[in-house]
C-alpha cells in the first residue's frame, strides 16, 4: 500500500467520525457521505463520476458501501494507473450481447455507436440497428453489464467503466421479446466488434446439449476476426456455486461451469466472481473452464454488490421507486435522485464486463494483439486469491465422499508455471499488471491446431467401484508436441447417476485437473454419453505422454457403473 | 481562552488517522494474504486425502480454511417441468448420436408474449405448457405451432420449430437448392455454408422434407433445430 493510500485510509476514518459525530442521519446516508470524502488520488476520479468512491471494484478502499460488510483495501482491479496514462479502451470496440441496453442513458450514450451496427433480433436477418432499447420491462440486464465496461467518465455523473472511451454495440440475444434460436446464438458471435461480452449461459443443474454450429463459427471468429487476429469473447462462469438439484425445487446441489457446453471451448474466455475481500463470491460458478476471476461482488444489502448504469427513471431498471430492496438508493435515495444507477448488481455477469473492459484497455495499447495473446497475457499476470496448494476442499455441503477421495483440487502449479484452480481459473485480473506486461509482450504462439479427437479409447469395459477413492483409471498415450492452449475430454461412463461421479485428468507432468467434482447438481441423470469438458489447468504444458483419466463414484448406493469410452481433443501450437 | 470543543475534536480524529496510517497493510501482498483467514462459515471437510504435495507447489501452510465459502443461497422461485407420463411420449425418429428426444404430446409451445409469463417453464423464450388437446403430427407441421420433445435421460424438454439447419457442400449451391425443395431462408452464414431454412408453406411435412434434405446429394450434412436450452443472465 503506497502512502496515498494510507493517507486516503485516514481521511476515511476522520471524515467518518466527524459525521458520526455532528450528523443525524440514515445509515445509508451516513455510508454515502463517508465515501464520498475520499481525497487526494482519487479526488479526481471521486470529482468526474461521483459514484466512483462506490465502486469498490475500482478502488477498494474498505469500503462497505450500503452494506454491513468492509471490504479488503487494495482487492481491486487495480486499473488507475492505466487511466492515469491516459487509456480508456478508445477505438475499441466492445458489444453488449445481452437483453438490450439503453444506448441513450446518461452515462453510456456518448460511446455508444451510432453506425448501424448493432443487432436487433426482433427484426428479420441481418438483424442490423441503430438503437438498442430494451423491448421489455424484464430488459434490465445489458444496461448494466455495459455501465462496467464502459461507462463514461468525467461527465459528473454515474460512476465509470473500466474502458470508458470504449465504442459500445448490442446484440439482444438475451432480451425476453427475442426468441433464443440456434441462428441467432451464431449470429451474435458476428458483427462489428473486437469484443463480445456474454453475461449469460444456461442453468448448471443439467447437461446442455452442444451446438456444433455455435461452436464452428466461434472457431471461425477467432480465427479471422479482427483481421486475423481473433475476436474477443468474454462469458461469465455462472452462479450456480450453489442451485438446486436437477429436478428438485427446494434441494440444494453444488454446480460446475462445465455442465455448459457453451463454455467448453478454449475460443472463450470464461470469467468468474470474487466478492469485496477479493475471494470466490458465494454463487460463483467453479468449473476447470473457467480462466481468469474478476469482480461480481455479493448482494449489496448484506456485503457490496457492483455499482453501474441502471435504466433511466424510478419506474424501469432494478432501482426504482417501488423497489423492494432494503437498500435505500434502490429506490432512488443517497443522491440516486432519477434512479439511473444500480448498487446491487452483481454475479459473473458484472466480473465479466469488466475483463472485457479490460481486454479493450490492452487492444488499444496493442491493438495487433490476438485473442491469444489476450487470455496469454490475463492468466500470465493474474493474482491467485487465497493461494493454497496443500490443503484439501472439502464438499461444501458436508457430503461425505470415500476416505482418501479429494473432492476438490487446491490450487495446482503447472509445469509451465502456471497456477490454476477451479474457482479462480488463473486468479484475480489484474489490470496494470496486465497492461505492463503487454508494453514489452512479444508474442511466440505459433499457428494453432487441433488433434481433432484422434486420441479415442473406445470399447472399455471398467468398472467404477462403488464410493472408492482409488476410481478408476484408463491412459492414453500423446505423441504429438504441442505446448497446450485447452485440454478437451469427452466422455462415456453408464451409470444409474453420474451425480455421484467425480472425473479428473492427469497430465503427463503430474498437473492433476478436476474436471467434474462428485456428489454435484446432476441428481438423477443416467450415464454420460460423450459430454464435451474443457480443462484450462494445463496452459502451455507439453501435451506429449500419457494422459490418465481417473472416475471416482463418491456416493455409495447405486449399482457400480463402468467408463466406457473417452477421447481428448488438444489445442495448441507446437 | 482556552482550546474550542471544535478544536479538540479536530486533534482527536487526526490521532486516530495516524492510528490507521500505521496499522494499515503495507503491501497487495499483505492484504491477500489477510483474505485467507478464515471469514465465512466453517467448512465441513469429511474426507481427506494425505496431504501430497502439488509438482512445484510453492511451500504454503495447510490450511483447510481458506476454503470456506458462505453456502447461504437467495431462494428463487423455479417453475417445475411437470412429470412425462409415458403415455403422452411417441416416437421421434430424428435422433442425434447423443439424443434421446422423444415427441411429448399435450404439451404446447407458446411464442413469448410481452413481460413474459410468471411461473412458466421458459426454452429459448418459448413458454412451455400442459395443453390437454394438443397431439403432435410431424406431417402436418406448422412453425407457428412448434412440437414439445422430451429428453428421456436428461428429462428435458425441447422446442422442435421446424427449422433445418443445413450445411452445403458449396455454399454456392444455395439458389437452386432453396428453390428446388421449396425452402424459405432465415439465415445464412455462408463462411460457414451453413443455411437457415424452413419450409416456404404455413404447413409441411417434416418429415418428408427431412428425408428429401438428407437425401440430396448437394448436403454435407442437415439437422433439425431443437431449443433446449433457456439462456439466463448469469
Amino acid at each position: 500500500m503506497n502512502n496515498n493510500n494510507r493517507t486516503k485510509i485516514g481521511a476515511v476514518v476522520a471524515s467518518s467520525l466527524l459525521l458520526l459525530m455532528f450528523n443525524n442521519c440514515s445509515a445509508d446516508a451516513f455510508k454515502l457521505s463517508t465515501l464520498a470524502s475520499i481525497d487526494n488520488s482519487s479526488s479526481q476520479f471521486q470529482e468526474e463520476d461521483p459514484f466512483f468512491s462506490l465502486s469498490w471494484y475500482l478502488q477498494n478502499v474498505g469500503q462497505s458501501v450500503f452494506s454491513p460488510s468492509i471490504g479488503v483495501v487494495g482487492q481491486d482491479l487495480n486499473v488507475q494507473s492505466v487511466w492515469n496514462q491516459n487509456y480508456f479502451g478508445s477505438n475499441v470496440r466492445i458489444q453488449i450481447s445481452d437483453s438490450g441496453l439503453e444506448d441513450n442513458h446518461e452515462d453510456l450514450r456518448l460511446n455508444f455507436s451510432t453506425a448501424m451496427d448493432s443487432k436487433d433480433y426482433t427484426l428479420a436477418a441481418p438483424y442490423l440497428s441503430m438503437t438498442s432499447r430494451p423491448k421489455n420491462s424484464t430488459d434490465n440486464h445489458g444496461t448494466s453489464v455495459a455501465g462496467l465496461a464502459a461507462a463514461t467518465h468525467g461527465n459528473s455523473l454515474g460512476s465509470r467503466g473500466v474502458a470508458s472511451l470504449a465504442t459500445l454495440t448490442s446484440a439482444n440475444f438475451l432480451s425476453s421479446a427475442v426468441t433464443q434460436t440456434s441462428n441467432r446464438a451464431v449470429d451474435q458471435l458476428t458483427g462489428s466488434f473486437d469484443i463480445s461480452n456474454m453475461s449469460w449461459g444456461t442453468n448448471q443443474n443439467n447437461l446442455g446439449l452442444r451446438d456444433l454450429n455455435f461452436e464452428n463459427q466461434m472457431r471461425l471468429q477467432t480465427t479471422t476476426g479482427r483481421n486475423n487476429r481473433g475476436k474477443f469473447f468474454v462469458k461469465a462462469s455462472g452462479n450456480s456455486f450453489l442451485v438446486y438439484c436437477r429436478g428438485s425445487t427446494t434441494q440444494v446441489c453444488i454446480g460446475n461451469a462445465g455442465f455448459d457446453p457453451d463454455s467448453n471451448t478454449p475460443f472463450t474466455t470464461l470469467v468468474g466472481s470474487l466478492d469485496h475481500k477479493g475471494v470466490s463470491s458465494s454463487y460463483s460458478s467453479p468449473g476447470s473452464n473457467v480462466w481468469v476471476s474478476a469482480f461480481g461482488g455479493e448482494f449489496g444489502d448484506d456485503s457490496p454488490a457492483t455499482l453501474t448504469t441502471d435504466r433511466s427513471g424510478c419506474t424501469e431498471g432494478y432501482a426504482k421507486t417501488n423497489s423492494q430492496s432494503t437498500v435505500l438508493f434502490q429506490r432512488g435515495q443517497n443522491g440516486n435522485v432519477n434512479c439511473n444507477y444500480t448498487a446491487t448488481f452483481n454475479g459473473t455477469s458484472s466480473a465479466a464486463p469488466l475483463v472485457s473492459g479490460a481486454a479493450a484497455l490492452l487492444l488499444q495499447l496493442r491493438p495487433t494483439l490476438t485473442w491469444r495473446d489476450l487470455k496469454y497475457i490475463f492468466a500470465r499476470t493474474a493474482v491467485p486469491p487465497a493461494f493454497q496448494t496443500v490443503a484439501p476442499v472439502g464438499h461444501p455441503l458436508g457430503e461425505p465422499v470415500p476416505v482418501g477421495h479429494q473432492w476438490e483440487l487446491p490450487w495446482v502449479v503447472n509445469s509451465a508455471g502456471f497456477r490454476f484452480h477451479n474457482w479462480y481459473g488463473f486468479g484475480r485480473l489484474d489490470i496494470s499488471a496486465a497492461f505492463e506486461f503487454a508494453k514489452t509482450y512479444v508474442s511466440t504462439f505459433g499457428t494453432m491446431t487441433e488433434t481433432n479427437w484422434v486420441h479415442n479409447l473406445l470399447g472399455l469395459n471398467l468398472p467404477v467401484p462403488d464410493f472408492s477413492a482409488a476410481g478408476v483409471t484408463s491412459q492414453i498415450n500423446v505423441t504429438q508436441n504441442l505446448k497446450a492452449e485447452g485440454v478437451q475430454l469427452m466422455i462415456w461412463v453408464t451409470h444409474a447417476d453420474i451425480s455421484e461421479l467425480s472425473i479428473e485428468l492427469v497430465s503427463p507432468s503430474g498437473t492433476r485437473s478436476m474436471i467434474v467434482n462428485g456428489r454435484n447438481s446432476l441428481q438423477g441423470i443416467p450415464n454420460y454419453q460423450g459430454e464435451l469438458f474443457l480443462s484450462n489447468a494445463f496452459y502451455q504444458e507439453n501435451i506429449q505422454g500419457n494422459w490418465i483419466l481417473k472416475v471416482v463414484d463418491a456416493k455409495t448406493g447405486n449399482p457400480v457403473g463402468t467408463l466406457t469410452r473417452w477421447s481428448l481433443n488438444f489445442v495448441g501450437a507446437p | 481562552m482556552g482550546m474550542k470543543k471544535g478544536n479538540l475534536v479536530f486533534l482527536f480524529l487526526i490521532f486516530v488517522s495516524y492510528l490507521v496510517y500505521y496499522s494499515a497493510p503495507r503491501s497487495k501482498n499483505q492484504t491477500a494474504l489477510q483474505i485467507e483467514k478464515p471469514n465465512q462459515t466453517p467448512n465441513r471437510v469429511i474426507a481427506t486425502e494425505p496431504q501430497k504435495p502439488q509438482m512445484q507447489a510453492l511451500a504454503s501452510p495447510a490450511d483447510a480454511s481458506v476454503w470456506s465459502r458462505n453456502i447461504s443461497m437467495k431462494p428463487k422461485l423455479i417453475p417445475s417441468l411437470p412429470n412425462a407420463n409415458p403415455q403422452d411420449l411417441t416416437e421421434f425418429i430424428f435422433n442425434r448420436p447423443q439424443t434421446s428426444w422423444k415427441i411429448w404430446n399435450r404439451m404446447k409451445a407458446l411464442w413469448p408474449v410481452e413481460g413474459g409469463r410468471t411461473n412458466s417453464i421458459n426454452i429459448s423464450q418459448f413458454h412451455i405448457q400442459a395443453d390437454p388437446v394438443s397431439i403432435h403430427s410431424l406431417e402436418n407441421f406448422s412453425p407457428q405451432e412448434p412440437v414439445v420433445l422430451f429428453e428421456e435421460r436428461l428429462q428435458k424438454a425441447g422446442v422442435l420449430t421446424g427449422t433445418f439447419e443445413i450445411q452445403l457442400n458449396h455454399s454456392k449451391q444455395w439458389e437452386a437448392f432453396e428453390k428446388q425443395h421449396s425452402l424459405r431462408l432465415i439465415q445464412s452464414f455462408q463462411e460457414l455454408n451453413l443455411f437457415y431454412a424452413t419450409a416456404n408453406q404455413d404447413r409441411f411435412n417434416l418429415s418428408q422434407l427431412f428425408k428429401d434434405l438428407s437425401q440430396d446429394p448437394s448436403v454435407a450434412s442437415v439437422n433439425l433445430e431443437i431449443l433446449s436450452k433457456q439462456y439466463e443472465q448469469q
